[in-house]
C-alpha cells in the first residue's frame, strides 16, 4: 500500500529529475546506509527488508517523497543530514543501474 | 616427584586436620571420634564410582553424545565415560564452550528427533551454557544440562572450588527449563534422570538439567545391588478434545477463504504426511512459518510466500503451533510503534498449541497475548488425524478451487526466481546468488540445511519434501547458535547419508568460533557458507532507524555494527583448526566451483568452509 501512495504522488507530480552524477551518486547509496536495506544495486532485499528501488526506479517525485518523508519503516533522510544534490546523485545512480538477467536466462535458477 | 609432592601435602593436611579436632574436643570436653573421610584414602582406589552408575543411567536412556568443556566438577564423570563406558555411547563431544554443547545438542535434536546429554561446569559452566539454553526453551527443544557440583561443603578444596560451586546450581536456568532435580543419591540420581529426560521428550518439549554432585560421582558405590535404573516409557503427546475439534472442523469447513498457519508443528515426516492430508482436506494454503519443516515446498498449497496477504483476506485461520499469532494478525511498525491490523476484523480463529500448558513468568518470549475463537491445548502433530477425519465427514475437499490455487503457487515461484535474479551478479554477493549457488551442489543429495528460516531464500527456492531437510531457527534469536547446531545436525546426519549444510552468519559464528575444532577433532561432516556481510547487519538497520527518528546523521550507523578493519578471514580461522576452507570469494562466479571441491571433502567425512563475502542481510 505505500508504495501505492508514494507512485500516485508521484504520477500527480511528474516531473523531470535533478541533474544528478551517478558516480557520486553511488559513492553516497553507500555513505548514507541506502545499500543496508536495498542492496549495492538497489536490487532490494528479502524478508520486506527493502523494496528494489533499480532498475527503472519510480518517479523522481514519489522517490524524494519517500527518502524525505518515508512511510512505515523507512528512516526518514533530511535535508540537513542529505542534500538535495546528494539526492539527486542517488536517483542518478539508481536509475543508471543496469537490469539483471531474468530469471528465465538464468540456468541456475530453472529449479525442478 | 608430583606423586611424593602430593603425598606430603596430603599427609600435612591430614595432620592439621586432626590437630585441629583434638583442640575442639579439648576446648568443649567433649570427646569426638575423628571426622573420616569417606573418599579415597591415600593408599586406596576406587574400583566402582558412583559415576560408573552415572553413566549406566545415560546409557539406559539412549544417549550415544554428551557434549562438553572438561571440568573438574564432573570429573569423575568424565572418567567414567572415557574409561568405564569406553567413550560409546555416551561418546564424549570435546566442545571449547558450554554455548557451543548446547547449540549442538539442539541442532542435534532436530536433526534426530534423540536428546544429547551436554555438562555444565558449576556456576561458571552452567552461566556460559544459559544463553543457548533459552533458545532451545523457545524453541521447543529437549536437551539433558547435567551439572557439575561440590554440594557437601566440608568436602570441597579451598579456592577455585568454592567459587564454582552453588547452593541451586539450576536456578540461573529455572526460567527457561522445564524440570530440574540436584540428587541426593545415586539411586535419586537414577529415578530424577530418567523422569527428566521423560519430561523433557512429552510435548511440549524443553531443556531439563539433573545436578551430579561431585561426591556422589566420586564415592564408591555403596549398595550396588539395592540399586535399579526405572524403565524409561514415553508418555502419548496429547490430542485436542474431541467437542473442540468437531467445533473446528465445522468452522473450517464452513468458510471459503481459509488459511492454515504453522510453526512447530512436525516431529517427523509422519507430521509432514499427516500436514498435506490437512491441507487437501481442506484445499487450503498452507503458511509455514518454518520452525520445522511443516509442508513440502513443492505443493501446491504451500503459499509460505504468500503469507501476509492470505493472512489479510482469510475468513478463518487455523493455527497449528504458531509462537506468536497475534503478530500473524496485527503489526506494529518501526520505529514509530503505530499499531495496525492485518487481518479482517472478524475472522475466525483457531489455534492448537501446547503453549498455556507450559509457561513461565520472567521471560516473554510467551508474546503477546492473542484470544482465539476456538483454543485448543493439545499437541498439533498427535491432533492433525482426528481434525483432519472430522473434516472429511463433514465435507468433501473443494476440487473447484485447485486450479486456481496451483496458479497462485505458481506465480509465487516465479515472484520468487525474478526476485532472485535482481543483482544476480552484484560483488558483494547477493544472498539469493550464493543459496542458489548452494542448491546446485546439494541438489543430487540427500540434504538438510540446519538452519532455516521462513522467507529465506532457501525457503523460496529451494524444493523441500523431507522433515530433515529444513531445521528451522533458533527459537530464542539469542545470536550464536547457527554454528554449533549445525555441528550437532552434522553429528546427527553424519551416518544417515545426509549431507548437512548451512549458510553461516560472521557475526553467529564469532560468538564461539571454537565449535568449527569440535567439527575437526570429531570428523563432523558439515559444509558451511560464509553469509559473511562483515557486521551485524541488522544492528546497522537498527540505527539508522534510530537517527533517521532523532534526525541525525546517517552516515555514522556503520559505528559498533560492522565487523571490518580488519576484515576477518574466515578461511584461515576454519583452517587454524583444522577445516578445509576456501575463501574469500567475492565473485559470485568462483562460488559454484569453490563449493564442490568443499562438498567433496564433506563426503569423505570432514568439515569444509567456503567464505563468501555478501550482500547485507538480506539483499
Amino acid at each position: 500500500m505505500k508504495w501505492v501512495l508514494v507512485l500516485l504522488a508521484g504520477s500527480a507530480l511528474a516531473q523531470e529529475p535533478p541533474a544528478g552524477d551517478a558516480q557520486r551518486g553511488h559513492a553516497a547509496f553507500l555513505k548514507y546506509q541506502c545499500y543496508t536495506c536495498h542492496g549495492t544495486l538497489g536490487q532490494g532485499g528479502e524478508r520486506g527488508t527493502g523494496p528494489k528501488l533499480a532498475p527503472n526506479p519510480f518517479p523522481w517525485a514519489g522517490f524524494e517523497f519517500q527518502v524525505r518523508t518515508p512511510r512505515q519503516d523507512m528512516p526518514a533522510y533530511r535535508k540537513q543530514h542529505l542534500s538535495d544534490q546528494e539526492l539527486a546523485d542517488i536517483y542518478a545512480y539508481v536509475r543508471s543501474v543496469k537490469a539483471s538477467p531474468s530469471a528465465s536466462a538464468i540456468p541456475l535458477l530453472k529449479i525442478d | 616427584m608430583s606423586d611424593r609432592r602430593t603425598f606430603l601435602k596430603g599427609a600435612a593436611a591430614t595432620i592439621a586436620a586432626s590437630t585441629v579436632t583434638a583442640q575442639a574436643q579439648a576446648a568443649t570436653g567433649e570427646k569426638k571420634p575423628a571426622p573420616k573421610s569417606s573418599g579415597a584414602g591415600l593408599d586406596k582406589t576406587i574400583e566402582r564410582p558412583g559415576s560408573d552408575f552415572m553413566v549406566d543411567v545415560l546409557r539406559s536412556l539412549g544417549i550415544e553424545y554428551v557434549a562438553s568443556n572438561p571440568a573438574s566438577s564432573f570429573r569423575s564423570l568424565h572418567e567414567s565415560i572415557v574409561n568405564y563406558g569406553g567413550n560409546r555411547k555416551p561418546e564424549f563431544i570435546t566442545c571449547m564452550h558450554e554455548e557451543s554443547s548446547v547449540g549442538m545438542a539442539h541442532g542435534y535434536y532436530k536433526a534426530s528427533g534423540k536428546v544429547m546429554a551436554m555438562m555444565a561446569h558449576g556456576s561458571v559452566g552452567i552461566q556460559h551454557a544459559a544463553m543457548a539454553v533459552y533458545n532451545a526453551w523457545c524453541d521447543r527443544v529437549p536437551v539433558m544440562l547435567i551439572g557439575g557440583n561440590f554440594l557437601d561443603a566440608a568436602q570441597r578444596r579451598p579456592g577455585v572450588e568454592w567459587g564454582h560451586c552453588s547452593q541451586n546450581p539450576a536456578a540461573l536456568l529455572r526460567d527457561y527449563i522445564k524440570w530440574d532435580d540436584q540428587p541426593a543419591s545415586l539411586q535419586h540420581f537414577a529415578e530424577s534422570t530418567v523422569r527428566a529426560y521423560k519430561m523433557a521428550m512429552t510435548p511440549p518439549m524443553e531443556p531439563v538439567m539433573i545436578v551430579a554432585d561431585g561426591m556422589l560421582q566420586e564415592h564408591p558405590i555403596e549398595d550396588e545391588k539395592g540399586l535399579s535404573i526405572p524403565k524409561l516409557v514415553l508418555s502419548a503427546p496429547p490430542q485436542g478434545e474431541t467437542g473442540a475439534v468437531r467445533e473446528a472442523a465445522k468452522i473450517l469447513s464452513s468458510h471459503e477463504k481459509v488459511v492454515i498457519v504453522c510453526e512447530r508443528v512436525a516431529r517427523n515426516q509422519e507430521g509432514v504426511k499427516r500436514m498435506v492430508e490437512l491441507a487437501e482436506a481442506l484445499n487450503a494454503p498452507v503458511v509455514d512459518l518454518l520452525g520445522r519443516m511443516n509442508f513440502p515446498t513443492t505443493h501446491y498449497l504451500c503459499r509460505s510466500g504468500d503469507g501476509r496477504a492470505l493472512v489479510r483476506d482469510a475468513d478463518v485461520i487455523l493455527f497449528l503451533e504458531v509462537g506468536d499469532p497475534w503478530g500473524q494478525l496485527n503489526t506494529i511498525s518501526d520505529p514509530h510503534h503505530q499499531y495496525r491490523r492485518i487481518a479482517k476484523p472478524d475472522v475466525k480463529t483457531i489455534h492448537v498449541t501446547l503453549a498455556d500448558q507450559l509457561m513461565k513468568s520472567n521471560y516473554q518470549d510467551m508474546q503477546r497475548f492473542c484470544p482465539v475463537d476456538i483454543p485448543i491445548s493439545a499437541d498439533a502433530q498427535a491432533t492433525l488425524p482426528s481434525l483432519t477425519e472430522a473434516i472429511r465427514q463433514i465435507s468433501k475437499p473443494r476440487s473447484g478451487k485447485t486450479e486456481a490455487l496451483k496458479k497462485a503457487y505458481q506465480q509465487m515461484q516465479a515472484r520468487a526466481r525474478e526476485a532472485a535474479a535482481h543483482g544476480w551478479d552484484a560483488s558483494p554477493v547477493t544472498v539469493a546468488r550464493l543459496s542458489s549457488e548452494l542448491w546446485q551442489v546439494l541438489k543430487n543429495e540427500n540434504w538438510c540445511l540446519a538452519e532455516s528460516r521462513g522467507g529465506s531464500w532457501a525457503s523460496r527456492l529451494w524444493p523441500a519434501t523431507q522433515h530433515h531437510n529444513f531445521l528451522g531457527s533458533s527459537g530464542g534469536a539469542g545470536v550464536g547458535y547457527i554454528a554449533p547446531a549445525a555441528v550437532g545436525a552434522a553429528l546427527a546426519n553424519k551416518d544417515k547419508g545426509i549431507i548437512t549444510a548451512v549458510i553461516q552468519p560472521d557475526g553467529d559464528l564469532m560468538y564461539a568460533p571454537g565449535v568449527l575444532w569440535t567439527a575437526a577433532h570429531h570428523r563432523i561432516p558439515l559444509l558451511s557458507v560464509m553469509h559473511n556481510n562483515r557486521a551485524y547487519h541488522q544492528e546497522v538497520m537498527h540505527l539508522q532507524k534510530m537517527a533517521g527518528l532523532h534526525n541525525r546523521r546517517m552516515d555514522t550507523a556503520r559505528i559498533g555494527t560492522t565487523i571490518e578493519d580488519p576484515n576477518i578471514d574466515y578461511a584461515k580461522l576454519a583452517q587454524a583448526q583444522g577445516v578445509w576452507a576456501e575463501g574469500p570469494i567475492t565473485d559470485p562466479a568462483q562460488i559454484g566451483p569453490a563449493l564442490r571441491r568443499a562438498l567433496a571433502v564433506v563426503k569423505k567425512g570432514q568439515p569444509a568452509l567456503v567464505d563468501v563475502v555478501t550482500q547485507g542481510r538480506s539483499a
